[in-house]
């Protein structure tokens, strides 16, 4: 059997809460408060000993409440994060849309943009200024394409991503609740580029809220909660439950 | 993916870093690329003022002396503390792309390198008035040299002062005195004939010393010192690598930081 395209082994991914910040001043001041906050120091474990195997072409679902590891997990498979303890094999090339105005400058042009946040995710501007066409194209922002992207709507800007993120044709695509700003129009076009991608065998993770969404993409979803994986199964039956 | 493409990426990335560094400096200013030389210029006269004119420091060709100094010293203090705010503000590409992160260190050098050479025309032209000429032949090695070991520092420091201030922002005020110091411990305007002697040890431990005087080798009193060559081009490297060795130690943790 191939080898899984995404493989979490035991990841786990503490966060350092920071209740008070200490300056200097109140260090000497509040000296006793400082040392029993330092000893107490707080770790929030945003993902639990998690184990994933994702094969290529699959396309999952990750869902669950606020604060339950969802982001936090793109983004290690994003590789933005890498203070986890595990193991984190990804066998193929990411691109990600981990939220609105993702990797954007926001000074510069959408049209800048493209070549700026194309060229970090790992293609060449050779590349990047063939692709342009396609992915103005499909963001339809007419005019404002030359603007600063701090001009633009969410909607927008959830264009503008989409279509970059989509059109570098990754192996692996990482999408975290952009979808949910876009009108219908944006929503239609959204699917015919994912499901296009789709049949190109891309491996999709979708993160959402929206359960039509997931449905609609998904053949399989594991649910986090509190940082760990409580169901992972095909999309009804994960669902449904 | 193959070399040659990694390459290519490689840079392309430093390439989009540099123009967008670009277009948000000089974005919404009347005089644009203009700053790069009145910056430098203006510093000088300044600096000609209070130290030529109302100090009266002793040197041939004073204005020629301190001009070259503090271009070359500007170009290197920028670097360092442009770097300093290097991954604050570029936060939003940081947290959502995995790019190499030591390329935007990297890149602000180059930034400021293109800044730096648009005022080598005004040095040369500062050059023609004195009518000092400099031997082509010496030059190229003093150029290369020179620039080299500024980089090396320039970019060694960088490293760490960019992943140190990420987690300790009181360095930026501390880096601020820091350079303020170290320029008055370089010879930027203040001839070494002026060092009282027994400060002079100061000037043999500082690297940005003998880069100076190669500098000024070519563009003040033309000149050879390939004696400091070897031992400044490995203490700037030994700078560099630890530098980046810092950097790489802290780089895991950046994301969570922002």
């Amino acid at each position: 059997m191939e080898e899984p395209i995404i493989e979490l082994n035991d990841v786990t991914m503490k966060f350092r809460l920071e209740r008070r910040h200490y300056g200097f001043k109140n260090i000497v001041l509040h000296l006793p408060q400082y040392l029993k906050d330092r000893r107490e120091a707080m770790t929030y474990t945003a993902l639990d000993h998690i184990n994933v195997k994702i094969s290529r072409g699959e396309r999952v679902g990750l869902v669950g409440h606020n604060g339950c590891g969802k982001t936090t997990t793109l983004s290690i498979i994003g590789g933005v994060y890498k203070r986890y303890t595990g193991e984190v094999k990804v066998r193929g090339r990411v691109s990600m849309m981990l939220a609105l105005g993702a990797g954007f400058s926001p000074e510069l042009s959408g049209r800048e943009n493209i070549v700026l946040n194309g060229v970090l995710q790992g293609r060449t501007r050779a590349e990047m200024n063939a692709l342009m066409d396609d992915i103005i194209g499909f963001a339809d922002i007419g005019p404002f394409i030359d603007s600063p992207v701090y001009t633009y709507s969410s909607g927008m800007q959830a264009r503008l991503g989409f279509g970059i993120a989509t059109a570098i044709e990754p192996e692996i695509l990482l999408v975290d609740e952009v979808m949910a700003v876009g009108d219908a129009d944006f929503a239609g076009k959204c699917e015919k580029r994912i499901n296009k991608l789709l049949e190109g065998g891309t491996t999709l993770i979708l993160v959402s809220h929206s359960m039509a969404d997931i449905r609609k993409y998904c053949s399989r979803v594991v649910k986090l909660d509190h940082g760990r994986i409580v169901a992972d199964g095909p999309t009804e039956e994960v669902l449904g439950a | 993916m193959n070399l040659s493409r990694q390459f290519k990426l490689k840079r392309d990335q430093i390439w989009v870093l540099i123009a967008k560094d670009f277009k948000l400096k000089y974005n919404s200013t009347a005089l644009g690329f203009l700053w790069s030389l009145l910056v430098p210029t203006l510093t000088s006269a300044v600096y000609y003022f209070v130290f030529g004119i109302m100090m009266r420091f002793q040197a041939q060709n004073y204005l020629l002396y301190l001009m070259s100094g503090t271009f070359l010293w500007q170009f290197f203090a920028n670097v360092i503390m442009m770097n300093g705010a290097v991954l604050t503000a570029n936060q939003g590409l940081l947290k959502k792309t995995s790019f190499d992160r030591e390329l935007l260190v990297r890149g602000t050098f180059y930034t400021e390198s293109i800044h730096f050479l648009l005022t080598v025309p005004v040095l040369l032209g500062m050059m023609a008035c004195y009518k000092v000429m400099p031997s082509p032949l010496l030059a190229v090695p003093n150029l290369v040299v020179s620039l080299l070991a500024l980089q090396l520092l320039s970019v060694g420091v960088s490293y760490f002062y960019a992943a140190c201030n990420l987690y300790f922002r009181d360095l930026e005020r501390i880096m601020g005195i820091i350079m303020m110091m170290w320029m008055f411990c370089s010879p930027v305007f203040i001839p070494v004939s002026s060092v009282p002697e027994k400060y002079l040890w100061i000037y043999n431990v500082n690297p940005m010393a003998p880069i100076l005087q190669i500098w000024r080798d070519i563009f003040y009193v033309p000149g050879w010192h390939p004696q400091f060559f070897l031992p400044l081009l490995a203490g700037c490297f030994v700078v560099f690598l630890l530098g980046r060795m810092v950097f790489r130690k802290m780089e895991p943790g950046f994301a969570e930081m922002m």
